[in-house]
C-alpha cells in the first residue's frame, strides 16, 4: 500500500490522508478503513467522513484521545486492507434525456461531435462509481464519464436548477439532488428523490457505491414520478462481483 | 399553544445541538452557533437533556406565552423585558400565560438564545430540530421564525426554578464576549504552507467581516500565502477550520458550513473558544494562537468539568420544586448568597470592563443594578439654513438605521440606485438596504418629503441608530 499519514484535524478530530489523487485504488483503501472502523464500534468516534483520499473521523474528545484512536486505528488499517474483495452495489437511477430536461443535450453532441442519441447511449452505458457525497445533501462525485462526452461547465451559471438534473461539468457527470444555482451542462432528469429527510433512510447511496443510468421515455418519467409521490417507488439495486480487483494489482 | 412570535427579530431559528452523522452525505450539522450559551440556556431551565432553544442573530425578536413556562437567557445581552420590565439574562425567569417577552439589538455578540423548561414541541428532522435555512428543513418548516408563528412547549411548567443567575457565570462570560484571544490547534500537514506560515498568522490581528453568516466567518487582515501549487482534493470539513481561499484571507466554518472543502487549512480553532469566535461582531479585532492539540483536548475537559459544578449548583439546593404557581414575594424570601462591600464593588468592576450593558441582581438584603445603557443618540444639527435666518424652518425627519450591517444605496438586482439628494420620496418607498448576515434588508421611507442629506455611502458599515438620510417633510403632511 502507498504511503499513509495521519493528523489532527482540531481538537476532536483526525484525518487518514492517503496518496493524492482521484484513483480507484486510493478509494477503495479509504471505504475498507471506513468499514473496518465502523464494524469495530471504537469508544469514542461520532462519526467518519470519507472523501477522494482522505478519512476524517470525528471522536468526542471527553471520551477518548488522538493517541489512544490513532493507535487503534494504524492497527485497523493494515488489517482493513487485507479484506476480501467487496460486492459491487449498483444503484439504478432512471433518467429522462427529452430535451424538456437535457436542455443541454444538443450543445454537449455538437462539441463531442456525436448525435444526442448517441450521447444517451454512452452516458448510459457506464457505472459510475461514487468516490465521496459533498457539497449538497446527497451529491455525489461521480468517477468514469466517458472522456468524450467532458465539456466545460456553462460561463453563467443558471440561477436555480431543479433538483433530479443530471448534467456534465467537466469531466464529471452528476445529479442536483436539491435544487441549486449552477453552471452544469444539463442532459436529462431524473423523477427519483435523491434526498428526503422524511424517507426513513434520506439518501438512496453513499461513497463506494455505483450509479447505473437507464433512460425512460417521458410518459415513463412521469409514470415514476407518480410513484415516487406515492412512496411506492424504488430503485433497483444490483449486487455485483466487484470489478476492479485487489488494491494491490489494480 | 406556547409561545406565539410578535416580532422576528433578524434571524430567529429554532437550534439545537445540531444534526450529526450526515456529513458523510453532504449533509450540513446546523445547531446552535454558540454551543455554550446554548447549553447554559438549557442548564439554567433545569434541562438534563439538549432541548431545541430559541436562537436571536444580530436583532432580538418579540414573543407572548399563552401558557405558563420558565426560560432562561444566555448569549448576547439582547435587552430582555417581560411586560416591559428589565430581566436578568442567565436566570431562569417564570412566565405565566399573557406575559410578553420582548428583545432588542444584541450588544455584545451575534446570537442570543431563549431555553425553556421541558424544551419545545418540534418534531426531529434526521435527529434534529434544528433548522437548516438552506435545504429549508427543520424548526419550523424550515425557516426563521415569522412574526404569528406558534411553537408548543412539550410540558407547561408551573415550576418555578430558581438559580443563581449571573455570579457564578460572569468571568466566563467576559472570556466569551470580550477576549480578543482565539486558540486553534495547528494543522501538521504542512503540504500547503511554508515555515514561519504559522507564526505569521499569529502575529498579525484579524477582525471578522461583513461577510458572516451561519456558515463561516470571513475574516480581514494579512493574508496568509499557502502555496496553491499543490492541489487539493476535496474533504471533510471541520467545525472551526480555517481555511485559506486563494485570496489568503482567512475563513472559519461554523454550523452551517459545507460538508466538504478544497482549501487548504492553516489550523482548527479550539472546541472551547468556537463560541468565542462566534460571537464576535464584524470589525472585532482578534488575535490568533496556537496551541498544542493536548491543551486545546484539556480546555475542553475544564470547560466539562465547569458545566457539571453548575449542573450540581443549579438542582440541589437552590432550585425550588412549587406545584402551585410562586408569587414573586415568596420568591424573595428564599435564601440568596449575600454580598459584603468588596465583592460589589467587584462585580461593579467587571460589569465595567465587561461588554455588558445592563446587570441586576436582587435578594431580600441586596440589590445591585448596574446600567451602562448610553442615551439615545444625539440627533445632528437638521438646521440648514443658519441660525440668523429668520425663515421657518422645515420640518425635518431622520432616518436612522435599524440594523447593523452593510448600507446600499443600490438595489441587489439590476443595480438600480434608489435615491439622490433633492429626490421626492412617498411613504413606503424603498431608499436604500442594508444587507446584514447575507440578508438584504429594505430600508423604507416612514414620511413624503425631499431628501436633503444623505449620510451613508454605499458599500458602509452602519450601526443600529446611525443616522442615514434626512427628509425634509412635505408642508401639507
Amino acid at each position: 500500500m502507498s504511503k499513509v499519514s495521519m493528523f489532527p484535524a482540531g481538537d476532536q478530530s483526525l484525518r487518514i490522508v492517503f496518496e493524492n489523487k482521484i484513483d480507484q485504488t486510493i478509494h477503495k483503501q479509504v471505504s475498507q478503513l471506513d468499514d473496518a472502523i465502523s464494524q469495530k464500534d471504537i469508544p469514542g468516534i461520532r462519526e467518519t467522513i470519507p472523501a477522494f483520499r482522505t478519512l476524517t473521523v470525528l471522536y468526542d474528545a471527553l471520551q477518548t484521545d488522538y493517541e489512544t484512536l490513532s493507535e487503534t486505528i494504524w492497527s485497523l488499517l493494515s488489517v482493513s486492507q487485507k479484506i476480501p474483495r467487496m460486492k459491487k452495489r449498483i444503484i439504478e437511477i432512471p433518467v429522462c434525456y427529452d430535451e424538456q430536461f437535457g436542455i443541454d443535450l444538443k450543445d454537449v453532441a455538437n462539441h463531442a461531435g456525436l448525435s444526442a442519441e448517441d450521447v444517451i447511449q454512452l452516458h448510459s452505458e457506464r457505472d459510475y462509481l461514487i468516490y465521496m457525497l459533498g457539497f449538497l445533501p446527497g451529491f455525489a462525485y461521480l468517477g468514469g464519464l466517458n472522456p468524450v462526452l467532458s465539456m466545460p461547465r456553462l460561463r453563467t451559471p443558471r440561477h436555480k436548477i431543479q433538483a433530479g438534473a443530471v448534467g456534465i461539468a467537466g469531466s464529471q457527470t452528476g445529479i442536483y439532488p436539491v435544487a441549486s444555482p449552477g453552471g452544469w451542462r444539463l442532459i436529462g432528469s431524473t423523477p427519483v428523490q435523491l434526498f428526503d429527510a422524511d424517507r426513513e433512510s434520506p439518501f438512496l447511496y453513499e461513497a463506494g457505491d455505483y450509479i447505473r443510468f437507464r433512460p425512460v421515455s417521458i410518459k415513463e418519467y412521469d409514470m415514476i414520478r407518480q410513484q415516487v409521490y406515492t412512496n411506492t417507488y424504488q430503485c433497483k439495486v444490483k449486487i455485483e462481483e466487484d470489478g476492479y480487483g485487489d488494491p494491490g494489482n489494480a | 399553544m406556547g409561545i406565539q412570535v410578535t416580532r422576528s427579530g433578524m434571524q430567529t431559528t429554532i437550534q439545537d445541538q445540531g444534526r450529526s452523522g450526515y456529513q458523510r452525505y453532504g449533509f450540513s450539522v446546523s445547531g446552535a452557533m454558540d454551543q455554550f450559551s446554548y447549553r447554559l440556556a438549557n442548564l439554567l431551565v433545569g434541562n438534563t437533556h439538549n432541548e431545541a432553544v430559541i436562537e436571536m442573530a444580530v436583532q432580538g425578536g418579540s414573543f407572548s406565552f399563552s401558557e405558563p413556562t420558565t426560560l432562561a437567557i444566555t448569549g448576547a445581552d439582547c435587552s430582555p423585558r417581560l411586560n416591559g420590565v428589565p430581566i436578568t439574562m442567565y436566570q431562569a425567569v417564570h412566565v405565566e400565560a399573557g406575559d410578553e417577552l420582548t428583545t432588542d439589538l444584541l450588544k455584545s455578540g451575534m446570537f442570543s438564545y431563549v431555553g425553556f423548561f421541558g424544551g419545545l414541541k418540534i418534531p426531529e428532522v434526521m435527529g434534529s430540530q434544528s433548522t437548516s435555512t438552506r435545504y429549508g428543513i427543520g424548526g419550523l418548516e424550515g425557516r426563521a421564525l415569522k412574526s404569528g408563528d406558534t411553537i408548543q412547549f412539550k410540558t407547561i411548567s408551573n415550576t418555578l426554578i430558581e438559580s443563581q443567575s449571573l455570579i457564578m457565570s460572569l468571568e466566563i462570560l467576559s472570556d466569551l464576549f470580550d477576549s480578543e484571544i482565539i486558540r486553534y490547534v495547528p494543522t501538521e500537514d504542512d503540504t500547503h504552507f511554508e515555515e514561519g506560515t504559522q507564526e505569521l498568522f499569529c502575529q498579525n490581528d484579524y477582525s471578522v467581516s461583513v461577510k458572516a453568516d451561519r456558515m463561516g466567518y470571513r475574516l480581514e487582515g494579512q493574508a496568509v500565502e499557502p502555496d496553491h501549487q499543490q492541489e487539493s482534493l476535496s474533504e471533510a470539513t471541520v467545525l472551526g477550520d480555517i481555511q485559506i481561499p486563494p485570496d489568503g484571507k482567512p475563513i472559519v466554518l461554523l454550523a452551517d458550513r459545507q460538508t466538504t472543502g478544497g482549501y487548504p487549512v492553516i489550523g482548527t480553532i479550539c472546541s472551547v473558544d468556537i463560541p468565542k469566535m462566534v460571537q464576535c461582531r464584524p470589525g472585532k479585532k482578534i488575535t490568533f494562537v496556537s496551541i498544542p492539540l493536548k491543551e486545546a483536548q484539556d480546555l475542553l475537559a475544564e470547560q466539562e468539568e465547569l458545566f457539571s459544578q453548575w449542573a450540581a449548583q443549579l438542582t440541589d439546593p437552590e432550585r425550588k420544586e412549587v406545584s402551585e404557581k410562586v408569587s414573586n414575594d415568596k420568591l424573595k424570601q428564599d435564601n440568596h448568597i449575600e454580598w459584603n462591600p468588596d465583592q460589589i464593588k467587584d462585580v461593579i468592576r467587571r460589569v465595567d470592563k465587561s461588554k455588558l450593558t445592563y446587570f441586576s441582581y436582587e435578594s431580600n438584603l441586596v440589590k445591585v443594578k448596574l446600567d451602562k445603557r448610553q442615551p439615545q443618540l444625539e440627533m445632528p444639527e437638521t438646521d440648514r439654513l443658519g441660525e440668523n435666518t429668520p425663515v421657518e424652518k422645515p420640518d425635518t425627519e431622520l432616518m436612522q438605521s435599524t440594523l447593523v450591517g452593510v448600507y446600499f444605496t443600490h438595489s441587489e438586482r439590476g443595480n438600480q440606485l434608489y435615491i439622490k439628494e433633492g429626490d421626492h420620496v412617498v411613504v413606503g418607498q424603498v431608499v436604500g438596504r442594508i444587507e446584514a448576515l447575507k440578508i438584504s434588508n429594505d430600508v423604507i421611507a416612514f414620511t413624503n418629503g425631499i431628501v436633503r442629506s444623505i449620510y451613508v455611502e454605499n458599500d458602509q458599515m452602519v450601526e443600529y441608530g446611525m443616522p442615514l438620510m434626512e427628509v425634509e417633510l412635505d408642508s401639507e403632511s
